[in-house]
């Protein structure tokens, strides 16, 4: 998200993307995703961690993917996800890509009211109520956070 | 008689004196005649001729004719005595007496004698012979009779058997008969049996023919449910390229939505037709779901169609098979009643001849039965005979009994004997009475002896108890009642001989009987009574 941006709009206005993963509804901020891509292979990385599904190819660039949802509860990571979010990182770090494996995509919504608090995981920013129902917002700076980021 | 012995001695000396006279006349006429002549010598020779011819006379003559006078007369005495003894004995013969007969032929000659006796024991013999004979022809008469008297009596047994059975018959010839008609109308169900299965046959066949061609239908449907179901999974493959394509659209609207948002205020319009876009695709994905969801109802559908058309198939082989097993069954089954058919006229038949049989059966018993009453009638002539047979079994005894014979069974002399016991006992009641009793015990045949005096009055009887029984004695049976009247006692008074009454019936047990009366003479041969016997005939071959 581009301060630009985020001048443009009107203030606490942001643009979600509503994704399923794990059971669980996830709000991923509009501006951060580059795409939404469908049957994205991907080649398991030796060593890893467990979240880290391995390397996938986008754009000419090689793209690591995650399962989001082993990545935040850390439970078991799956295989069948039938798509993957790609998320590009602002700042000094532009043009970093990071792929989040979940099972669907489900809408893009634009919501005023600002994320609530709370969760003692860093990857959760908050939490929002879409409709009704509870999903969090995924702390996708925290994702990019470098260790120069950290001790800066 | 003197008188007719001295004319019978004069007529003796006629003949010797007249034949004097001719001589003398002779000669005196010869001499006369011989004068003339003068031959002396001729005379003297006539004279001594004459002479000679008086002495030859006397000697050979005269002398012989005295003597032969002699015995005649003892001859013609001798005669008159055998002729009055000849009349005696034909006098007892003529009466039956052969006893007497014998008695009375001692002064006859023994030739005639002899010949008389002769006749008598022949005739006894023959008497005997008659009465023995008599005797068994009775006995033979009463078997017969008895004889023919159990035939008749099975012969109407079996005469009635005959009608029961003839009865039996006819039952039997009317089940045959109605065997034969329930026969006949079992042969014609069976044909209409047989007809009606030669239809179901035809029937069971067409069912065959129409449930191979509904086998073949529903093999077709199989076939085309089998089709719709390749069908439907193209509709399937179809269904997910739309869902695919749904699904990139609606990620393409996403990514697009996520432009827009790059976009700031110049993508909103973007943004709303990105949504717009997505709506549309999740619509289109929630159609494809609808669609499958039919489509999996459909598929469904054509699977349980699959599945109906299979178990059809199979159920119309079951049922095609089931029918041709009873193609046969009932081809089977019309064979049978073909066979039953067949067996039912053969029964119809058999019984028709079993019933003709008993026809034939019914009249011949009736002519059996016929024959038996035959049989039965002239069983009871038999009897009839056989009861004449005894009757005259029973006569010729009678008639036997007429004559005495010297035979224990000639009553006539059985009775003689006991006169001859009763002449010494005429003057004493209770000896009479006792005789009397011996001469039951020794006659079981005889069921009343009796003695009356001169005048007929009953003097003495003794009853006899085993054949009067306990039956009260008639007021006629008593002493002194008089018998003078009776035809047996008029008969022996007037003759002095044996008496043999004809059949009546006794008044003492109401059998048949007949009584012999003898005459009963003291020693003096005086006729002191008359002896008589009552002999019941149901025991007369006791004789």
């Amino acid at each position: 998200m581009t301060m630009d941006q985020e001048v443009a709009r009107p203030a606490g206005v942001r643009r979600y993307l509503l994704v399923r993963s794990g059971g669980a509804g996830w709000a991923l901020p509009a501006d951060q995703v580059r795409r939404v891509v469908r049957g994205l292979t991907c080649h398991p990385a030796p060593g890893a961690r467990p979240h880290l599904l391995g390397l996938a190819q986008f754009g000419g660039e090689p793209l690591a993917v995650l399962d989001l949802n082993a990545l935040v509860t850390g439970g078991t990571p799956r295989s069948d996800h039938r798509a993957t979010v790609i998320l590009g990182r602002h700042g000094a770090w532009s043009g970093a890509v990071l792929g989040l494996a979940i099972d669907e995509a489900l809408r893009v919504v634009t919501l005023a009211d600002p994320p609530q608090p709370g969760s003692p995981n860093p990857l959760v920013e908050g939490t929002l109520n879409v409709d009704g129902d509870s999903v969090k917002v995924l702390n996708t700076a925290h994702l990019f956070t470098t260790p120069e980021d950290a001790d800066a | 008689m003197p008188e007719g012995r001295e004319l019978r001695g004069l007529r003796g000396w006629v003949g010797p004196g007249l034949l004097v006279m001719v001589v003398l006349v002779g000669g005196a006429l010869l001499d006369a005649a011989t004068n003339e002549l003068r031959e002396e010598w001729l005379v003297r020779a006539f004279l001594v001729i004459g002479v000679l011819a008086i002495v030859s006379y006397v000697m050979m003559v005269y002398l012989p004719q005295r003597r032969t006078a002699k015995d005649l007369l003892s001859l013609q005495d001798r005669y008159q005595v055998q002729c009055e003894a000849l009349g005696r004995t034909l006098d007892e013969l003529k009466h039956g007496d052969m006893v007497a007969a014998a008695d009375t032929a001692a002064p006859l000659p023994d030739d005639m004698r002899g010949a008389v006796e002769g006749a008598s024991r022949a005739l006894a013999a023959l008497i005997q012979q008659i009465q023995t004979s008599s005797v068994e022809v009775a006995t033979a008469a009463g078997t017969v009779q008895r004889t023919s008297s159990e035939l008749a009596s099975a012969s109407s047994q079996q005469a009635a058997a005959v009608v029961e059975i003839t009865a039996t018959t006819e039952e039997l010839a009317r089940t045959a008969g109605q065997i034969a008609s329930n026969a006949a109308s079992q042969a014609e169900l069976a044909a209409h049996a047989e007809e009606t299965g030669d239809a179901g046959v035809a029937s069971v066949e067409a069912a065959v023919v129409g449930v191979e061609a509904v086998r073949q239908h529903v093999e077709a449907i199989a076939g085309r449910a089998d089709t719709l179901g390749s069908r439907s999974r193209e509709i399937y493959r179809i269904l997910d390229l739309i869902t695919e394509i749904a699904q990139e659209t609606h990620i393409l609207a996403l990514n697009a939505a996520i432009e827009a948002s790059d976009a700031g205020e110049y993508g909103e319009r973007f943004s709303v037709v990105a949504e717009e876009v997505r709506r549309l695709a999740e619509r289109s994905r929630e159609s494809v779901d609808s669609v499958r969801s039919h489509l999996d109802e459909f598929a469904g559908s054509i699977r349980g169609v699959v599945v109906a058309t299979e178990e059809g198939t199979k159920a119309a082989q079951q049922v095609l098979h089931q029918s041709r097993a009873s193609e046969g069954a009932i081809t089977t089954l019309r064979s049978a009643l073909a066979d039953t058919a067949q067996a039912a006229r053969e029964i119809s038949l058999a019984t028709e001849e079993q019933r003709t049989a008993s026809d034939q059966v019914v009249m011949t018993l009736r002519e059996v039965s016929e024959v038996v009453q035959r049989i039965a009638d002239g069983l009871s002539d038999y009897t009839g005979a056989s009861d004449r047979l005894n009757q005259l079994a029973l006569s010729i005894q009678l008639l036997t009994q007429s004559f005495r014979i010297e035979s224990q069974h000639s009553l006539k002399h059985q009775l003689s004997k006991w006169t001859g016991r009763l002449q010494d006992f005429t003057g004493n009641l209770e000896a009479v009475e006792g005789l009397l009793e011996e001469l039951l015990d020794e006659c079981p045949f005889v069921e009343l002896v009796y003695m009356v005096d001169l005048s007929g009055l009953m003097i003495s009887f003794v009853a006899n108890r085993d054949l009067v029984e306990d039956r009260e004695l008639p007021g006629s049976v008593a002493v002194g009642q008089s018998y003078a009247d009776r035809p047996w006692f008029q008969a022996v008074a007037r003759e002095g001989r044996s008496a043999v009454t004809p059949i009546y019936d006794s008044l003492l047990t109401g059998d048949p009987c007949f009584t012999i009366a003898v005459a009963v003479h003291d020693a003096a041969d005086a006729m002191v009574g008359t002896l008589g016997v009552d002999i019941n005939l149901l025991n007369w071959m006791k004789i």
